[in-house]
C-alpha cells in the first residue's frame, strides 16, 4: 500500500474514535462501520472476480476498475456503471477469538475503564466477517475458551454475517486459555486453501502454543495474529500498593505497582518479542491491537499486505 | 561537653517517630484489589525487584523516622555545653555581677522575669566553675537601693555566694553596668594571685543600661564575659512621664493630663488612655515611632460628670507589654479647683458701699479662673450656720461681733481641721466672746481696740503705717520685690494709714508669725497655724473704718493673696512625680510631729518631724507608684494630706528595652579588660539549627529516592 493510499483510512480512523466505534450497537452495524473504514482506503472496494459470469451493475465509484465501465448503459442513461462478475477464487476464513477469563480484563488503573479485551476482540471478528462475506468468502468463526468451542460454520452468504454477530454477541469471557487445541482444532477443520485469523490475548501462550499456524502455513493457508491487549497491559499505570488476582487462577500478587513497572515493561517486551519472533519464524502476520486504539488502524496494521483481503484477486 | 535543652520537655515529639513506622505497616495492609490477566509477568517483575523495593522501603522508613526525630529534637533547642573544652586553666577569682535594674523584670512571654532567668544562669555559671576558685558577687540595683552593692566578697565558701544570689532580689531603680564593672575590677584587682580574673555580667544588656561614665580603673587581666538574659530585646511601650493640671474652663475646671509616650523595640500603634476613678474618661491612638517620645495630652471635664465619688486620682494607662512597670502611670488629683470661701459680714449696710465687706468682695470678685477659681457667698454674722461653714475652705469674719456657740465651735473645729480663717476687727467685735470662744485660732488674746486720734500725746502720730512686712511670706508675693526679706516698704502698702486698731495680748503665740505691724509697734498682720489649718488676722478693718488700707493699690492683691494662700491654692507644690530613688521633700503643717509616707504596696514609713519643722524629705522611693502622705499632730491623730501625695516613676532610660550594640558592649569595657562573645558562654553551641538543615536534607534524599523509584 502506498503512502497515499493510508489516508482515506487514517482519517476514518480519526473520525471514527475507538470510544465511537465500540459504542455501536448492534455488532453487525459495528463491524460493517470498521469494514468500511478499513477498506476506504483500497484501491479495490470490494473483491468481485473477473469471471464471465455477470454478477450485478454497480454505481461507478471511483476506484473502480474503468475496465469494468458498461459503456452502453452509459450511452443509453448517461451513467456510470460498472459491470461486477462472481469470483471464481472463493476464500475460506476462519477467525478464532479467545474467550478466556483473561480476555475479560477492561482496564481500571487510575479509575479510568475501557472496553474489554474481549469486546475488542468481538467487534475485530465480526469486522473480518464482514470484510470476508462482502467479497463471497466463506466465513465461520470459533470462539474457545479452555476446550469448550463454540463455533460457527463457515458459509459465505452475505447474510451469514447476522448469524455470526449472534454467536459473537452471546459470548462471554470465562474459562482458561486452551490457544493450542484452538488453533490445531481450526487447523483440522480447515480443508482448502484459506486464512486464519486469530485473535486473542496469548495469556500464557508459549512459543509452542502457535505452531499449529505453522502448519497452516504449510498448507498454502495465510496466517494472521492479532493480538489484542488493554492499555493498562501495557503500560502497568497503577498507583501505590496492589495486590494482583489472576483472572484465569488463584495466584495473587501484591506489589507497589510505580516500583516494579520498569521491570514489568521490560518483562512485557521480552514477551511480545517472542510472539513476534515466533510469527515471523512461521511466515505468520502479527498485529498488536490495543483496545483503546481504533480499531480501524488495528485492522489495517493487520491486514496490511494481505491482498487475499484489501486487494480484489482480479486487480 | 554536654547535651543540654533549652525545652527539654519538648523532647515528646519523640514519639511522632511512630507516625512514619505506622504509615509504613498501614499502607501494606491498605493494599487496592485488581484482577488481572499479565499476572505471569508481574510475578516475574516481582522477583526480580523485591529485595531492592525491601531495601528501599527500608531506607525510605529511615530517612522518614530520622526526619521526624531531627526534628522533634530540634524543637527542643539542643545545646552542647563547652564549659569543660572552654576553661584551659581556673580562673584566679570569678565575680558575678547581677543586673538587678527595672528593665530586668521585664517578662518575655509571660513567663520568668529577665532577672529570674539571669541569676538562674549567674547560679548555674557559679556552680560550674571548679571549688578551688574563688567567687564573688556583686548587684547593679536591687529591690531597696540604687546603685552597685556587693552581694558577697570574693571567697572560697561559693554556698555564701550562692545564698546571697540568692536572696537577691530586682528592684525599680536605674543602674548603669560599667559602674558595676568599675566596682568588679576594684573587687578583682584586691585579690593577690596569678591567673585570670573573670567578670561575668548578667544582664539584659540594653543599651540606657551601658550608658554612664566609666571612670579609669585599670582592667588588664580582667575578662568580661557577657551573658544577656534574653536572645532578642523585649519589645516595650511607655509612659515617660505625666503630670495632671487644672485648667479654667466656662463650666468651671477641666483636667489636663499631658504625657510622654514612647515605643522601644519597634514602632506600635496603641491607645492610650485616661482613667479617672477607674473608669475611662478619654483614649487616644499614639501612632508610636521605635525610641521617639511622642507627647500628648488628655482632657477631661470633671466638674461636668455626675455625682459620686470625687476624683482623686488620674492615670495615664497604655496596653500592657512585658514590662509592666512602665505601663501606666497613676497621678494624684486635688480636689476641685473651686476654692469656696464664707464671708461672713459683721455689719451689713443697706449702701452696698458702706457695707462692711464691700471691698472684699470687690477686691474677690477679681479673681478668675487660674489656678484656683474663687466662689464665694457672703452671709449676715447671725444667718452663719454650720453646714456653710463646713463647706468653705475659707471663712472670712469680718467685723463679726459674736456668734452662735455652736457656729463658732464649728468654726475652730474647721479650720484646725484644715481649713483658712481670714480675721478682720472693727467697731462689732466682742473682745471677751472673741478670747473665750475663738481662742484657738486668735494669735493672741484681744485687749481691745485703740484709736490714736484719741490719744493725747504730742508724739504719738495720729495715724499709724504699715511696716517691718516680711516680704516673703507668700502674702506679699505679688507686692513685694523678690530678696526683699524685711521690706519695711511694699509697694501698694506703705502708705496705709490706720487711726484704729485692736490691740493683743503681747504673748503672741509661738506658732503665730506677725507679718507685718503698724508703725507703732503693734502687731498689725498676724498669722497662726491651728492644727492643720492657718488663720490670719487683720488687726484692724477690712474696710475703711479705721484704715484706709481698703483703698490702697495693695489692697486687692493683698485680699487675694490672704484668701487664696488660706485655702491652700498658692502652695506651689511643683511636679507631683519624682523618679525612683529620688527623694521627695514633703510640707507638714505648722504643729505636725510626724509625716506618715505609704508606699504603693500599702508599707508605711514615718519621718519624725523637728520642732518648728515645716517640711521633711522622704528618701524611701524604691516602688513605682502613687504615694499616700498623713500627718501627725500634737494630739497623735493623723491627717491625709491629699496634696501631699506624689507619683513616683521609673526611670526613663529604663523604658528603653533595646540590646545594646556590640561596639556599646566593647566601649562599656574597663581599660585593658578584654571581652568574651555570647558564642563563648556557657549557652553552648546551638545544635538545633543543624538538625534542621539534616531534616531539610533528609527531605531531599527522600525526594531522591522516591523519584528514582518513581521514574
Amino acid at each position: 500500500m502506498s503512502e497515499g493510499d493510508a489516508r482515506p483510512a487514517d482519517a476514518a480512523a480519526r473520525l471514527l474514535s475507538a470510544e465511537t466505534l465500540y459504542g455501536i450497537r448492534p455488532l453487525e452495524l459495528r463491524a460493517r462501520v470498521i469494514a468500511e473504514g478499513v477498506l476506504a482506503g483500497a484501491h479495490r472496494s470490494k473483491r468481485f472476480g473477473s469471471s464471465p459470469d455477470f454478477a450485478e451493475h454497480k454505481v461507478y465509484t471511483p476506484g473502480d476498475d474503468l475496465r469494468h465501465l458498461d459503456w452502453k448503459v452509459l450511452g443509453k442513461i448517461d451513467r456510470n456503471y460498472v459491470r461486477r462478475f462472481e469470483d471464481e477464487t472463493q476464500l475460506e476464513v476462519a477467525i478464532i477469538v479467545d474467550t478466556s477469563a483473561s480476555m475479560a480484563y477492561a482496564g481500571g488503573a487510575r479509575g479510568r475503564y475501557g472496553i474489554s479485551k474481549l469486546d475488542a476482540a468481538k467487534s475485530l471478528a465480526a469486522a473480518l466477517s464482514f470484510i470476508a462475506l462482502a467479497r463471497g468468502d466463506s466465513t465461520g468463526v470459533s470462539l474457545f475458551a479452555g476446550r469448550d468451542v463454540d463455533l460457527v460454520p463457515s458459509r459465505a452468504p452475505r447474510q451469514h454475517i447476522a448469524h455470526i454477530a449472534e454467536h459473537l454477541d452471546a459470548a462471554r469471557a470465562v474459562g482458561p486459555t486452551d490457544l493450542l487445541g484452538a488453533l490445531e482444532r481450526a487447523s483440522a477443520r480447515m480443508r482448502r486453501r484459506g486464512l486464519v485469523i486469530l485473535i486473542s490475548d496469548l495469556v500464557d501462550a508459549g512459543r509452542a502454543a502457535l505452531g499449529p499456524l505453522g502448519v497452516l502455513r504449510r498448507r498454502g493457508c495465510d496466517a494472521i495474529v492479532i493480538h489484542t491487549l488493554d492499555r493498562d497491559e501495557l503500560d502497568l499505570p497503577f498507583d501505590g500498593v496492589i495486590r494482583f488476582e489472576d483472572l484465569e487462577g488463584d495466584r495473587v500478587v501484591q506489589v507497589d505497582a510505580p516500583l516494579v513497572r520498569d521491570a514489568y515493561l521490560s518483562e512485557l517486551r521480552a514477551f511480545l518479542d517472542e510472539i513476534r519472533s515466533e510469527c515471523v519464524r512461521l511466515d505468520v502476520r502479527y498485529a498488536l491491537a490495543a483496545t483503546d486504539e481504533s480499531p480501524v488502524l488495528s485492522l489495517r496494521t493487520a491486514l496490511e499486505g494481505a491482498s487475499v483481503l484489501l486487494h480484489a484477486e482480479a486487480a | 561537653m554536654n547535651l543540654a535543652f533549652l525545652a527539654p520537655t519538648l523532647l515528646v515529639g519523640l514519639v511522632a517517630v511512630a507516625v512514619p513506622i505506622a504509615i509504613h505497616l498501614i499502607s501494606k495492609r491498605r493494599a487496592r484489589r485488581v484482577q488481572f490477566a499479565l499476572l505471569e509477568l508481574l510475578l516475574r517483575s516481582q522477583k526480580k525487584t523485591a529485595r531492592s523495593i525491601r531495601l528501599r522501603e527500608l531506607l525510605l522508613l529511615l530517612v522518614r523516622a530520622l526526619m521526624v526525630a531531627a526534628l522533634a529534637v530540634a524543637i527542643a533547642q539542643p545545646f552542647l555545653e563547652e564549659r569543660a573544652a572552654r576553661v584551659t586553666t581556673a580562673p584566679l577569682v570569678v565575680i558575678v555581677v547581677l543586673d538587678g535594674s527595672a528593665s530586668m523584670q521585664a517578662k518575655p512571654g509571660g513567663g520568668r522575669s529577665l532577672f529570674e532567668r539571669a541569676r538562674r544562669a549567674a547560679l548555674d555559671a557559679l556552680r560550674a566553675e571548679p571549688a578551688d576558685v574563688r567567687t564573688a558577687a556583686l548587684a547593679c540595683g536591687g529591690a531597696k537601693e540604687g546603685g552597685v552593692f556587693e552581694l558577697s566578697a570574693p571567697t572560697f565558701e561559693r554556698a555564701r555566694v550562692v545564698q546571697a544570689l540568692e536572696d537577691a532580689a530586682a528592684g525599680a531603680y536605674h543602674s548603669s553596668i560599667p559602674a558595676c564593672l568599675d566596682r568588679a575590677v576594684a573587687m578583682a584587682r584586691a585579690v593577690a594571685g596569678e591567673g585570670e580574673r573573670r567578670v561575668l555580667v548578667f544582664s539584659d544588656l540594653a543599651a540606657h543600661a551601658l550608658l554612664g561614665a566609666r571612670t579609669s580603673e585599670n582592667g588588664a587581666g580582667l575578662v568580661v564575659e557577657w551573658r544577656p538574659a534574653t536572645e532578642t530585646a523585649v519589645p516595650n511601650r511607655a509612659v515617660l512621664s505625666a503630670a495632671v493640671e487644672r485648667v479654667a474652663t466656662r463650666a468651671g475646671s477641666a483636667l489636663s493630663v499631658p504625657f510622654r509616650a514612647a515605643a522601644f523595640g519597634g514602632a506600635a500603634e496603641v491607645e492610650a488612655d485616661l482613667l479617672l476613678g477607674g473608669a475611662r474618661a478619654a483614649r487616644l491612638t499614639l501612632p508610636l515611632s521605635d525610641g521617639r517620645a511622642l507627647e500628648r495630652r488628655f482632657h477631661a471635664d470633671v466638674d461636668a460628670r455626675p455625682e459620686g465619688e470625687p476624683i482623686t486620682e488620674a492615670t495615664v494607662a497604655l496596653p500592657a507589654d512585658a514590662f509592666s512597670l512602665d505601663d501606666h502611670v497613676t497621678l494624684p488629683v486635688d480636689a476641685s479647683g473651686a476654692l469656696d470661701v464664707l464671708v461672713v459680714d459683721g455689719a451689713p449696710q443697706a449702701l452696698r458701699f458702706q457695707d462692711e465687706v464691700f471691698y472684699l468682695e470687690s477686691a474677690l470678685d477679681a479673681v478668675r479662673g487660674g489656678r484656683a477659681r474663687l466662689r464665694f457667698s457672703t452671709v449676715g454674722a447671725e444667718h452663719v450656720t454650720r453646714a456653710q461653714v463646713a463647706g468653705a475652705r475659707v471663712v472670712v469674719l469680718a467685723n463679726v461681733g459674736r456668734l452662735e456657740d455652736d457656729v463658732a465651735a464649728a468654726i475652730v473645729e474647721h479650720v484646725q481641721a484644715g481649713a483658712g480663717l481670714l480675721l478682720s476687727m472693727g467697731d462689732q467685735i466682742d473682745v471677751e466672746w472673741m478670747n473665750a470662744k475663738l481662742a484657738p485660732l486668735l494669735p493672741a488674746p484681744l485687749r481691745g481696740s485703740k484709736g490714736q486720734a484719741l490719744l493725747d500725746d504730742a508724739s504719738v502720730a495720729e495715724v499709724l503705717s504699715l511696716t517691718r512686712m516680711r516680704a516673703e511670706h507668700p502674702l506679699f508675693g505679688a507686692l513685694a520685690a523678690q530678696g526683699s526679706v524685711e521690706a519695711v516698704d511694699v509697694p501698694g502698702l506703705a502708705r496705709v494709714r490706720t487711726h484704729t486698731l485692736m490691740l493683743v495680748e503681747p504673748s503672741v503665740d509661738r506658732d503665730a508669725i506677725v507679718l507685718a505691724r503698724f508703725s507703732n509697734g503693734a502687731p498689725a498682720l498676724v498669722e497662726r497655724a491651728a492644727a492643720a489649718g492657718k488663720v490670719i488676722t487683720l488687726l484692724t478693718t477690712i474696710d475703711r473704718d479705721w484704715s484706709d488700707l481698703a483703698i490702697r493699690p495693695g489692697y486687692v492683691p493683698l485680699m487675694q493673696q490672704a484668701v487664696l494662700y488660706l485655702g491652700g491654692a498658692l502652695e506651689d507644690v511643683g511636679p507631683r512625680t519624682v523618679v525612683v530613688g529620688e527623694p521627695r521633700t514633703l510640707r507638714a503643717p505648722t504643729g505636725a510631729v510626724e509625716l506618715v509616707v505609704e508606699k504603693p504596696s500599702g508599707a508605711r514609713a514615718s519621718l519624725p518631724l523637728e520642732a518648728q519643722a515645716r517640711s521633711a524629705t522622704y528618701k524611701g522611693t524604691d516602688e513605682v507608684g502613687l504615694y499616700r502622705v498623713w500627718s501627725r499632730g500634737d494630739g497623735g491623730d493623723l491627717r491625709e494630706r491629699l496634696d501631699e501625695r506624689f507619683a513616683v516613676l521609673v526611670h526613663e532610660a529604663e523604658s528603653d528595652t533595646r540590646t545594646a550594640a556590640a561596639d556599646a558592649l566593647a566601649s562599656a569595657l574597663p581599660q585593658g579588660a578584654s571581652a568574651r562573645t555570647a558564642g563563648d558562654a556557657d549557652k553552648g553551641t546551638k545544635i538545633w539549627p543543624y538538625l534542621l538543615l539534616a531534616a531539610a536534607l533528609l527531605l531531599l534524599v527522600e525526594a531522591a529516592v522516591l523519584k528514582k523509584s518513581f521514574s
